[in-house]
């Protein structure tokens, strides 16, 4: 009788989940890249998961986290709530243009848009279903290539053909890479970083090279990759700019890319590091850009990204996330490290959170405390951007 | 009172089994002795045993999937923690960590322990990483070049914060430190059990008492250690045995006042003792924890069946006047009632065997050839002997009746047996029953206490315990899940991530700590692979990246072929709510996540088995319950051939069952494994007194005495063999109370009760229903035993 029960209300469910799933219309359509769309579970312990990043929106905290954790607080951090997020992977790094426009982004290339300063999210960009798109664009960009070289090199004069020969070769092999990837289960690089310079226009960056343009609001994302001159496919890990048309990519092996004319053309900044930049920050009062990241490094750059030079923070640990706000920058990472600088990179005040958890993202309050995401949720910074520290 | 028709009978009504044993005493004394020499030396010979194996319920589903998986599982084994402490200053010290060598290096060759997974500070294996811009540092945590100079310190403290193991191998505090020490149970190249006392000796005499000092304090936990302590526990056990013996000696002395008549009983009492252990040993039996205490069970019984004899035999030696005769009187007139008596209480033992647990198993096993032994010690040699040795004229004096002179107690007593106290008696035991029932609703299953529930809050096991559990982010309560998947997908992304969604999703239950599984390996790892950024800590949709994080994962959370991850789920205890919270949040999971390629198998890991073992045991506590009151009841019927006796006997022991549990509940002693016997060994025992007492009544009521007179025959002369039994009895188990084991001193408790309790019900309940339910002038009088069927 119990059983039979349970059949009775599986059925019931099952039946009440496709005719949704009819009207919407939509759903069906995502079952194509390996089910439905996975909401985040909802969990009491959300709130102590790890937290990639924290923003602020307008008196609210915005955290977002792995399995698609999206907390907010209304009280600076005392209470969390859960938000019901449409995605169940990990979403690296919000951003708020205003109070109440904001974008998350994350793993499988998704991006997250909520309307209403956190509250609600919705997927703007499936990415693994514009990943298949642009895969397609990918091996018929590829495909025409090859055409285009055969008829070349049917036409060719006998001095060309060595070269356009050796072209073919290297465009039929890109070309049978592209098919190979459609053979595959899709696999979209994750989204690392999100700014956006007005509510419409907007860019986020990614791994293998990933960078992500749209000017209507995220409506429609265009992959703007083949722009930058990045033939390695390195780690995009940070993305800002300053407002004015000067954007600045964060990159691995000391690299920044830079444009000065709103992401149209890019060049590459060689830092002088050799290793990995997690982030890159702006400082809004001076002008000045600090890149981030393998053990406590910082370069600062003084000239739009032109010259760069390495300053100390006087923490050794990776450095995650940082914030610039009324001339400070303060830095935050590994083992609960934080380092704030007054002067612009001049000098430094370092400190440990005493839990040592690491701490992967920075906001400011409206009262101008810092507050930190990390390992395990988010706390206070004992240190405010303008008057001094607390106890450490 | 009447002597006739007895000495009558003595002359020409004597049954087969007297001819056979009192026509033949030399033969029958020469038997006796062979037998006791022989089960003397095989007694000498019986080990302690505690294996794992045997504590655990088998035939639960979630040890049979267990045992499924056992060969994959055993990386999660057996083993001990130790931790060496320093008082004074940090283990920043080349003093501390030299003796931490030398305590690692002298564990490394304790028998027993697998040498390839001791772990300390010194081990190799013992790495720190780093990410750099060249790729991974790495290195074990005591620098190779190590000196003990201040540099060297310096650099291990460095090392230590980039290695991860601070709170799971070094102390939050920096004051001491863990060496793992993982133990064979069985021995892989001999087969054999491990002996856990040796082991456990070995560890205190050579690791404790070797390197403790004023500054260095040594902590041990683990199963083995448990087992071990338990049975250095049984050790102590024989002190008990002696001031025992002593007490009912002196009982017995008091009773009989005679010398002949307090060491002959005894002397078979312990010949029967000395039988069960011979048998134990001949039947390849060992002596575990639970089965120790059993000796202890069969002196008191078989004091009490001694003492029945004795007073038999004083009462007979008034009208048979002749040693001889008195015995095989005192025989006559008890075989029966005796039979039927042990053989219920070795039946009510024998009901233990329902409970799939093999330690309790053998407690029933043990206490039934225990009570058997009793038949042929205290029901057949016994009077043999005393027809050889007789009461001394002192004795009879003191036991016998004297018609002229009203036992001022016993006629007391023997209102019991008229109308008006009857019926307050019946609501009394109706309330009894009420306050039992109601106080028994909050009884607990299960463990109720912290650490190593089986040894005292305060031994030392249980303040290392506390130690190590304070001091280290580590819980010694896991409940691991046993993820089947189809071969080599265990690493597959669809199915890692639902392992991870299962890892988060228990994380998240109350009284779970924390969750650890390949999935989280595996996240970590990829992190690590990408420079340590967080935002790599992920499981990679790109299988050939999974894969590429799969191989940093340790064989104890997935075997070779990839078709089974381990799920270790931390828990803050082991109470019984908390297992069953965890246990149906994993069911919840299977329900509505699991999938026809992925199962979530429960249980292993220490609280899996206890999870395993509470169900078992709120099953079986019923049963028990039921199967051991069905069985004495039906041999009361088979041997008084009457529903009446069946309710006079069986209503006042279900009293004292049910006022048993509201004390339990009370004293905040759960059902577990150690409580569980006792419900079986109260009611086979306190059967006794009721048989005995009906016996007599029903035998004076049939002579035409009026209740009461009956009562108060019955009283003078069985009555206060049985008043003596339940303090004999009592006295028996008493001095459990002070055992450093916890569960035998919560048995001690709880037998004292019903042993005692048992006593009062049968003394004051049993003639308030008899009052009743017999009734001489209605002619309803059921017939002796002996004559059943015959009206």
């Amino acid at each position: 009788m119990r059983r039979f029960r349970e059949l009775i209300k599986i059925m019931i469910r099952y039946a009440a989940v496709h005719v949704i799933a009819l009207f919407l219309g939509v759903a069906h359509a995502s079952l194509a890249f390996g089910g439905q769309v996975e909401y985040s579970l909802q969990t009491p312990g959300a709130s102590r998961s790890m937290l990639l990043d924290i923003a602020v929106a307008g008196e609210r905290l915005v955290a977002v986290g792995e399995r698609g954790h999206i907390l907010t607080s209304q009280d600076q951090g005392q209470n969390w709530t859960q938000a019901e997020v449409p995605t169940s992977v990990m979403l690296t790094r919000v951003f708020f243009v205003d109070d109440k426009l904001g974008w998350a982004v994350g793993h499988d290339g998704n991006v997250l848009h909520s309307q209403d300063g956190g509250l609600i999210w919705a997927l703007q960009r499936d990415g693994l279903a514009d990943q298949v798109r642009i895969n397609e664009d990918n091996a018929g960009r590829a495909l025409s290539t090859v055409e285009e070289l055969q008829a070349q090199l049917a036409a060719a004069e006998e001095d060309a053909v060595d070269a356009l020969e050796e072209a073919l070769e290297e465009a039929e092999w890109v070309l049978e890479n592209a098919r190979e990837k459609l053979d595959m289960p899709v696999y979209a690089p994750p989204l690392m970083d999100v700014w956006f310079a007005t509510p419409e226009q907007g860019w986020a960056v990614g791994a293998y090279g990933t960078l992500l343009r749209t000017a209507n609001g995220g409506r429609n994302w265009a992959d703007w990759s083949h722009h930058v001159g990045n033939p390695d496919e390195l780690h995009l890990n940070g993305v800002v700019g300053d407002g004015a048309g000067t954007l600045y990519l964060a990159s691995e092996w000391g690299m920044v890319f830079v444009s000065t004319n709103a992401g149209e053309s890019w060049r590459v900044a060689e830092t002088g590091y050799d290793g990995s930049f997690f982030g890159v920050v702006s400082n809004p009062e001076t002008g000045s850009v600090f890149a981030y990241g393998l053990l406590g490094t910082i370069y600062r750059s003084e000239d739009q990204g032109v010259n760069w030079s390495a300053v100390d923070g006087l923490v050794r640990g990776s450095l995650f996330g940082a914030e610039a706000v009324a001339g400070s920058v303060v830095f935050v990472g590994q083992g609960g490290i934080a380092t704030l600088t007054r002067d612009d990179g001049r000098t430094f005040t370092p400190m440990v959170q005493p839990d040592r958890d690491g701490l992967f993202g920075v906001a400011t309050m409206s009262d101008g405390r810092f507050v930190a995401s990390g390992e395990r949720g988010a706390r206070l910074l004992v240190v405010t951007a303008a008057g001094d520290q607390g106890d450490e | 009172m009447n002597n006739t028709p007895l000495r009558y009978a003595a002359m020409e009504d004597s049954g087969l089994p007297e001819k056979l044993i009192f026509g033949n005493r030399p033969l029958l004394l020469l038997i006796f002795l062979v037998v006791t020499v022989f089960l003397g030396w095989q007694a000498y010979h019986l080990k302690p045993d505690a294996s794992f194996s045997k504590l655990i319920p088998q035939g639960h589903p979630f040890v049979q999937k267990m045992n499924t998986h056992m060969r994959d599982l055993r990386a999660s084994g057996a083993s001990l923690k130790v931790s060496v402490a320093v008082q004074e200053g940090d283990i920043f010290n080349d003093e501390y960590l030299s003796t931490l060598g030398q305590v690692a290096d002298e564990i490394f060759y304790i028998p027993g322990v697998n040498k390839n997974g001791v772990k300390s500070l010194w081990s190799p294996d013992v790495r720190w990483t780093m990410v750099t811009e060249e790729g991974f540092e790495a290195g074990s945590v005591i620098p190779p070049e190590y000196d003990g100079s201040a540099a060297s310190m310096e650099k291990l403290r460095l090392n230590l914060a980039r290695s991860g193991i601070i709170g799971s191998m070094v102390a939050n505090d920096f004051k001491s430190t863990i060496i793992e020490v993982p133990v064979y149970d069985v021995d892989p190249t001999t087969g054999e059990y491990l002996n856990y006392l040796e082991f456990s000796r070995a560890m205190e005499k050579l690791v404790r008492q070797s390197y403790e000092n004023d500054n260095i304090s040594i902590h041990i936990i683990g199963f083995p250690k448990i087992v071990g302590d338990l049975l250095e526990g049984i050790g102590a056990i024989v002190m008990f045995a002696i001031v025992t013996l002593g007490i009912t000696a002196i009982l017995l002395w008091l009773y009989t006042r005679c010398l002949r008549a307090t060491f002959v009983p005894l002397l078979t009492s312990v010949m029967a003792v000395v039988w069960q252990l011979g048998l134990l040993n001949l039947m390849g039996y060992g002596l575990n924890a639970y089965s120790i205490l059993v000796p202890f069970l069969i002196l008191a019984v078989g004091v009490s069946h001694g003492v029945q004899v004795i007073n038999g035999i004083a009462l007979h030696m008034q009208e048979a006047g002749e040693r001889s005769l008195a015995a095989r009187l005192a025989f006559r007139s008890l075989y029966i009632a005796g039979m039927t008596a042990l053989i219920s209480d070795g039946v009510g033992f024998f009901t233990l065997l329902i409970i799939d647990i093999e330690v309790i198993q053998e407690l029933g096993i043990a206490a039934s050839v225990g009570v058997a032994a009793i038949i042929f010690t205290n029901l057949v040699l016994l009077p043999v002997l005393m027809s050889y040795i007789g009461v001394s004229d002192k004795g009879v004096d003191h036991m016998k009746l004297d018609p002229d002179h009203r036992h001022r107690l016993w006629s007391k007593v023997s209102h019991c047996a008229t109308g008006k106290v009857a019926a307050v008696s019946i609501v009394v035991a109706i309330i009894g029953y009420g306050v039992g029932i109601v106080g028994g609703q909050n009884l607990a299953i299960g463990d109720l206490d912290a650490g190593a529930p089986e040894l005292r809050p305060d031994s030392r096991y249980n303040l290392d315990n506390a130690f190590i559990t304070d001091n280290y982010a580590v819980s010694t309560d896991i409940l691991v899940v046993m993820v089947e998947t189809p071969v080599q997908a265990c690493t597959r992304y669809d199915v890692a991530t639902l392992i991870d969604k299962f890892d988060w999703y228990m994380e998240n239950v109350p009284g779970v700590q924390s969750v650890v599984s390949h999935a989280d390996v595996m996240r970590l790892t990829s992190m690590a692979l990408n420079e340590g950024n967080p935002r790599w800590h992920v499981l990679s949709r790109n299988q050939r990246a999974l894969d590429g994080s799969a191989v940093r994962v340790p064989r104890a959370l997935m075997n070779l072929d990839c078709s089974l991850a381990t799920v270790a789920i931390y828990l803050d205890d082991h109470k019984a709510e908390t297992l069953s919270t965890v246990v149906n949040a994993v069911q919840r999971f299977e329900q509505d996540y699991g999938n026809d390629q992925v199962h979530f198998g429960l249980a292993a890991g220490n609280a899996g088995i206890e999870a395993a073992t509470n169900e078992e045991i709120s099953v079986a506590q019923k049963q028990i319950l039921g199967l051991v009151y069905t069985v004495v009841g039906a041999l009361v019927f088979l041997s008084f051939r009457s529903v009446v006796a069946v309710i006079c006997i069986l209503v006042p022991l279900g009293l004292t069952s049910a006022l048993c549990q509201a004390l339990m509940a009370h004293l905040g002693i759960g059902i577990k494994v150690a409580t569980l016997p006792v419900v079986a060994l109260g009611v086979g025992v306190g059967v006794d007194y009721g048989i005995y007492i009906y016996n007599r009544l029903t035998f004076y009521l049939k002579q035409g005495l009026p209740m009461q007179e009956a009562y108060y025959q019955t009283l003078s002369t069985t009555g206060r063999a049985v008043a003596f039994t339940g303090i004999a009895l009592g006295v028996g188990v008493i001095t459990w109370i002070i055992s450093p084991i916890k569960f035998q001193a919560d048995m001690g408790i709880l037998l004292t009760f019903m042993f005692l309790w048992n006593m009062v019900g049968a003394l004051w309940l049993l003639p308030g229903l008899a009052y009743f339910l017999v009734r001489p002038d209605r002619g309803e009088t059921p017939d002796r035993p002996v004559e059943t069927g015959k009206r």
